[in-house]
């Protein structure tokens, strides 16, 4: 080979070991920053996720103590109120020798006791439908359709297919979902008919939910931040179901799928 | 550049290798299951190298270290590889692998190649074969979980620095062993060739020095 061939091939093997190696080089860099990428987007995802259940614990206190609350002030006003009064008529009873004014506060000493029971039970069913325990998570539907409807606020139209076979505690989440669903309903959408569909199967139970009022603002402050969405997010959560909103112009729409496995991880 | 600053980095790239090794004797109860491998792979380096030297001085021809050292790097390597997928299934097909390499780089020198030449079949094989595992290595990072702290994965340096290394020489060995050069043309390949084989011991300095964490 001569001295030019030889310097010509010296220079394509030198060109080409270089070019390789910084082929190569390009290849790792791209891979360290494409890692890097991945890294940036786990780490706000994993962000996003902590936030959202910070939420989700928050909107669960925030639950809580507006339930303590409301136990308070039916304890204070109604019971409270009415056991108060019956302790000064009995005060008075004591007094009072004439028989015509006894029998009058008798009277009422009854009605208020009897009263103070009702609201007792009342306070008591909010706490914890006994029907539910009792009957099931149907029949404890069926009681809160009832109840809904004789207000005449709104009609309530519940219609169920196939056998449910949950436990007690995916029964009661579901009833808190749904009650929490009427009262949203109820407080915001000016809704006159609301219609609850459940589907139940071996393993999943279906949930339609409508209203023919006037919607939730999907990207507004009731969905996003309203303790009672982000209650049902939360109670779905312990129930690993999922749930899709609408907002279609004849009202509110949410559909929701809980798997009913006895073996769901919580 | 004349023929001294070529040698003299000849010499640097053949007597660096004492750095890892140094790391290796300083850091050997921490090191991990893969840096373990690769302090073996440094020790028969500095070892290969300080024979085939010796034995250069001595205007001894020094090929048969090399027809040795191939079989040996290249089963280092795949029980590095082994020890970072570290799966049954994938050490079956190294275990396959590594005894082919060695029935073939034996046929090598006793059929093609014979132990005074320069062993090129089974230099371009082995070189191939361990970019496979290098960029293999690579595809595995990428499909596994996000690592926070990839500058400390041993994994990492050792395949980034083979890759580079093995990519360039790929071409070498092929080209070289194609064309006939005199010692003075040869002199600028053979300079790049030490200049990555530098760049290949402080990589593989780096996975011996930093302190793996998972994750």
């Amino acid at each position: 080979m001569d001295t030019a061939k030889e310097g010509l091939a010296m220079e394509i093997i030198l060109i080409s070991m270089s070019l390789v190696f910084f082929f190569a080089l390009a290849f790792i860099i791209f891979f360290v920053v494409y890692q890097k990428r991945l890294l940036k987007q786990e780490r706000t995802q994993q962000e996003k996720e902590l936030m959202y259940q910070k939420e989700l614990l928050q909107a669960s206190i925030d639950g809580q103590e507006q339930e303590r609350l409301r136990i308070a002030k039916e304890l204070h006003d109604d019971v409270g109120t009415m056991l108060t009064t019956t302790k000064i008529y009995t005060g008075q009873l004591l007094n009072q020798l004439d028989e015509e004014n006894r029998i009058r506060l008798s009277t009422k000493m009854n009605e208020l006791l009897g009263a103070t029971i009702q609201s007792v039970r009342e306070i008591s069913h909010n706490l914890r439908p006994v029907i539910l325990d009792k009957l099931g998570l149907h029949e404890a539907i069926l009681a809160l359709v009832d109840t809904v409807n004789q207000s005449g606020e709104i009609q309530l139209n519940y219609t169920k297919q196939g056998a449910m076979h949950c436990t007690k505690e995916q029964g009661i989440n579901v009833y808190r979902i749904l009650q929490e669903l009427i009262t949203n309903t109820m407080k915001h959408a000016r809704a006159k008919r609301v219609s609850i569909q459940l589907l139940a199967e071996a393993d999943r139970l279906s949930i339609i939910y409508k209203d023919d009022g006037i919607g939730l603002d999907v990207k507004g402050t009731i969905l996003k931040k309203g303790i009672g969405m982000k209650n049902i997010e939360s109670r779905l959560s312990v129930l690993s179901g999922i749930i899709n909103y609408e907002n279609t112009a004849s009202g509110f729409h949410a559909e929701m799928m809980i798997p009913l496995q006895s073996d769901v991880r919580r | 550049m004349n023929e001294q600053f070529y040698e003299n980095l000849s010499l640097v790239s053949t007597f660096l290798i004492v750095v890892p090794f140094a790391v290796t004797c300083v850091r050997w109860r921490r090191l991990a299951k893969t840096q373990k491998r690769l302090a073996c792979l440094v020790a028969v380096v500095a070892i290969v190298e300080l024979v085939a030297n010796l034995l250069w001085r001595q205007y001894i021809n020094n090929h048969p270290v090399y027809h040795v050292y191939s079989i040996l790097e290249f089963l280092l390597i795949l029980s590095i590889y082994s020890s970072y997928f570290d799966r049954t299934r994938i050490n079956k097909v190294f275990f396959i692998l590594g005894a082919s390499f060695t029935l073939f780089a034996l046929a090598n020198m006793l059929f093609w190649q014979s132990p005074l030449e320069f062993n090129s079949n089974v230099t371009l094989t082995s070189s191939a074969l361990i970019i496979t595992l290098s960029l293999s290595s690579f595809y595995r990072m990428l499909i596994g979980p996000v690592y926070t702290t990839l500058h400390l994965i041993p994994i990492f340096w050792i395949s980034a620095g083979l890759l580079l290394y093995f990519s360039s020489n790929i071409v070498l060995f092929y080209l070289g062993s194609r064309v006939e050069l005199t010692y003075e043309d040869s002199l600028p390949i053979w300079g790049l060739h030490s200049i990555f084989n530098c760049l290949l011991i402080l990589f593989f300095t780096v996975a011996l020095w930093i302190q793996p964490k998972k994750g």
